[in-house]
């Protein structure tokens, strides 16, 4: 018995042992950290163990039944993998190897070898045991290369590598691209080829840097080209350590930045002539924002204005102003950025400018608008109008000078009408002095006579001065004026003044003045000229014909709604067709004495007044000159302009 | 011999001028019609009196030297007296070439106005009373017989009754006979009177048929 059981406790121990190794086995088929399958000759996964389940996301017991091609991860793959496996399957005992790409149960993708053998598991049955070796980090790592060395082949940048004795050992595409050389020509050539001489020592410094590790980047440079160019480049080094942390050569990144420095060179030339521009410019230029702060101010404007730029830029330009522009300006900015109503911008306006010491100048503003940044800024361009204000004035003095000079010279010719229209009156009153002595200094003087001859003598006495008065308002320098005036006032008055002249003349004046011509604005001295002049002239035309042909008529109509129409009609030698056109040029002139100036004169007068002035021929004979003056309407249009220059912005 | 009352004539187109002048003339005593035209003047009614015109040289219408010959062609023998606004020599001359009394600038000098109207006014008068006498000497003679007035114009040259007779084919008493009617009835007291008379008339033995 004892024997029987010391078999059966053998045999259990041997079990025992048998048990213990075989599961010592599984555990070492189990955590092998290699993944094992045990598939049948059709695929299906008979064991795994768990390292190779969990590798691929499964417990062991998800896997054991499926066909193991169900892990191939591309469906393309599967065919290459039966085929593989059919090979082992012919060749029993053989070991193949093949790599292939599985699918994690999340889906994700391992690349693994496989190394597959089959054998006879039992007399009848074939199968195989694959063990799977994860290579993914390897395949990726190769990829990584092949896409880096895509990368540096495809790249723009020149991407060169060197030892640190300076020995080219790698030139990519871009590097060809910019510089020239092909990898071939380069590579184990010293790097100093591209570098220009002047730059050696530069490189000596970057070597300097690069061995004690730093990297240096953006590093602006100029290299050769094999073209013998010279090219602007932004350059990144860094150094290439060996594995044991060593630096033994460097890798520099080079960027053509030759564009890039032209656009630089082309922005500084024209921020270089946009200053000299405005340093130089004779008009002020200032620029300001939309909120009236000064940004920039020009020397022009300093002289201008007596203040310096410094001071003026970050102020409200309002300081330029004086009031009531100042208190304004404010409102004129928010009015335009709220309404976009342009009052000044883009067109030019006579203002009225500040200077430091107080004093003030007129000047015309032109205002631009440009936006910055989404923001408005306005250029103000300024030019001083004091000188050309004052030439304006002489202009206008010497003008004025013209028109009397030219009355005076008309007067001149006139001297014998003048004279008798003296003469009468004194006459009068010499007379009637005379005839009153008389009536006082009979027996019994008779005073009733006496005071009339007195009474006669008073208003030839005032008559004469009334001469006096004429003569000398048209000699006088007196500055021209703007009266409302009646025009056949005016027409009257010359007219008595050489009804003398007429009549020596024997020529038949008529005179058709209407009753409703409006009032006019003008100076009544020089239209009284213009008349004067217009009449003498039609009496010279009429010099050479017959007496009793010499008709003159003197007209004036209402000319449209609120204007004048004088005209001066002629039965005289008439205008000949060639010297109409001429007729008002100055020094023109038919008259065997006469400057020609009268009518020249004269259309200056009449066009200052806003009217015009022209001839035409008269029916049956002579001519017939007109003019026109616009009805006192040019009062209110004065007053406008005063508005609307109070009204800029 | 009483006086006619004179009339001075002003023509002046400038009423104050015209005024004035006639208030001097008035102021002498003068009686003064005053026009404004040539042509008011020669339309008018004026008074047979002796006087003169006072005319300004620039009237309209017709300057003054032409109207002082409309006055001669229209048989008005009144004196001018030209006064002007601007004395011109040439103008003056001719003006008293063809019979003005004086040409006076305005301002008029008073005296010299005064005098040559006076002047002017016995110029008139003279010439009235020449005028006066021929008429006279002329019905004296137009009361002659054509005989009488052939002797009386061939006693006036001087020639001796006898020559006359020999000429008229009469006998030298019949020439006595009409010599003496002649005389009588001619007022003439002398033979130097007869010839004074016969000069005034323009009788003279060329001239005697037209008379």
């Amino acid at each position: 018995m004892k024997r029987a059981s010391t078999d059966a406790e053998d045999c259990s121990r041997a079990a025992q042992e048998l048990h213990g190794s075989e599961r010592q086995w599984r555990e070492v088929f189990e955590h092998n950290p290699v993944m094992y399958f045990m598939v049948d000759a059709s695929g299906i996964v008979l064991s795994v163990n768990a390292f190779g389940a969990s590798q691929l996301g499964y417990a062991a017991s998800e896997l054991v039944g499926q066909s193991v091609l169900n892990l191939v991860f591309e469906e393309d793959d599967k065919e290459f993998v039966r085929r593989k496996m059919s090979l082992c399957l012919e060749t029993p005992g053989r070991s193949n190897s093949w790599e292939v790409r599985k699918r994690r149960k999340d889906g994700t993708m391992l690349w693994i070898r496989e190394n597959a053998r089959a054998m006879w598991w039992s007399r009848n049955q074939l199968i195989m045991l694959i063990a799977c070796e994860d290579i993914s980090e390897r395949y990726w790592g190769a990829l990584e290369s092949a896409q880096l060395a895509a990368l540096v082949s495809s790249s723009d940048d020149a991407i060169v590598s060197k030892t640190l004795d300076g020995t080219i050992t790698s030139w990519n595409a871009g590097a060809t691209n910019i510089l020239g050389y092909q990898a071939d020509e380069m590579i184990g050539q010293p790097i100093t080829r591209i570098i220009p001489p002047e730059l050696h020592q530069e490189e000596k410094q970057i070597l300097v840097r690069l061995q004690r590790g730093e990297r240096i980047q953006h590093y602006e440079t100029i290299r050769l080209a094999k073209d013998g160019r010279r090219v602007d480049i932004s350059l990144t080094v860094s150094p290439l350590f060996n594995q044991s942390g060593k630096v033994v050569g460097a890798s520099k990144v080079a960027r053509d930045i030759t564009e890039r420095k032209l656009a630089e060179q082309a922005l500084r030339e024209t921020t270089a002539r946009l200053r000299t521009l405005t340093e130089t410019a004779v008009d002020g230029v200032i620029l300001i924002d939309a909120r009236g702060v000064v940004l920039m101010f020009n020397p022009a404007c300093e002289k201008l204005f007596g203040y310096s730029a410094d001071t003026v830029i970050g102020e409200n330009v309002k300081m330029l102003m004086p009031q009531p522009y100042r208190h304004e300006h404010d409102r004129y900015i928010t009015n335009y950025r709220d309404t976009r109503d342009p009052k000044i911008i883009g067109s030019g306006r006579e203002v009225i400018g500040l200077r430091k010491d107080g004093s003030t100048f007129p000047m015309d503003l032109s205002v631009g608008e440009a936006r910055q940044d989404g923001e408005s800024i306005f250029v103000g361009i300024i030019r001083d109008l004091t000188s050309r204000k004052r030439t304006e004035a002489e202009l206008e003095q010497a003008r004025a000078e013209l028109v009397r000079v030219a009355r005076v010279t008309t007067l001149g010719e006139l001297t014998a009408a003048i004279a008798h229209e003296v003469n009468q009156p004194l006459t009068g009153l010499v007379s009637s002095g005379n005839a009153c002595l008389r009536w006082l200094a009979g027996d019994v003087p008779n005073l009733k006579a006496a005071r009339e001859s007195v009474e006669r003598m008073i208003s030839a006495g005032s008559r004469a001065g009334e001469v006096i008065r004429r003569i000398r308002a048209l000699v006088g320098k007196a500055p021209p004026l703007r009266d409302r005036l009646n025009i056949n006032d005016a027409i009257t008055e010359v007219i008595a003044l050489i009804r003398g002249e007429v009549q020596r003349n024997r020529i038949s004046l008529r005179t058709k003045l209407s009753t409703d011509v409006p009032l006019v604005l003008g100076d009544r001295i020089q239209l009284q000229q213009v008349i004067l002049n217009l009449i003498l002239n039609a009496m010279e035309a009429m010099s050479d014909v017959s007496p009793q042909l010499g008709e003159l008529l003197v007209s004036s109509t209402k000319d449209g709604p609120n204007g004048a129409l004088v005209s001066v009609q002629d039965s005289g030698t008439g205008l000949d067709g060639t010297a109409l056109d001429q007729l008002f040029e100055a020094f023109y002139t038919t008259k065997a004495h006469g400057m020609g100036i009268g009518l020249a004169v004269s259309r200056t007068i009449i066009q200052a007044h806003g009217g015009r002035l022209w001839a035409a021929p008269n029916v049956p004979r002579g001519a017939i000159f007109q003019f026109t003056l616009p009805a006192d309407c040019e009062e209110v249009s004065g007053m406008e302009r005063k508005q609307s220059a109070r009204a800029m912005a | 011999m009483t006086q006619e009352q004179p009339v001075v004539f002003v023509i002046d187109d400038d009423g104050m001028v015209r005024d004035a002048v006639k208030d001097l003339l008035r102021s002498v005593g003068l009686s003064v019609e005053s026009f404004e035209s040539a042509q008011d003047f020669l339309q008018s009614k004026r008074s047979d009196a002796p006087g003169c015109i006072v005319l300004d040289v620039r009237l309209p219408g017709a300057s003054g030297l032409e109207f002082q010959r409309t006055l001669v062609e229209s048989g008005i023998p009144l004196p001018v007296i030209f006064i002007s606004g601007h004395g011109d020599i040439s103008m003056s001359v001719r003006a008293i070439k063809s019979g003005a009394i004086e040409f006076l600038t305005k301002p008029l000098h008073e005296q010299e106005l005064l005098d040559a109207v006076q002047a002017g006014i016995e110029r008139d008068r003279a010439r009235r009373r020449q005028a006066k006498l021929v008429a006279e000497l002329q019905e004296r003679f137009n009361s002659l017989t054509s005989r009488e007035q052939e002797v009386f114009a061939l006693v006036v040259t001087g020639r001796p009754n006898k020559q006359i007779a020999h000429q008229l084919e009469l006998s030298e008493m019949t020439v006595k006979v009409h010599r003496s009617q002649a005389l009588r009835k001619m007022r003439a007291k002398s033979l130097v009177e007869v010839v004074r008379m016969a000069d005034k008339l323009g009788v003279s033995t060329g001239k005697s048929e037209a008379i």
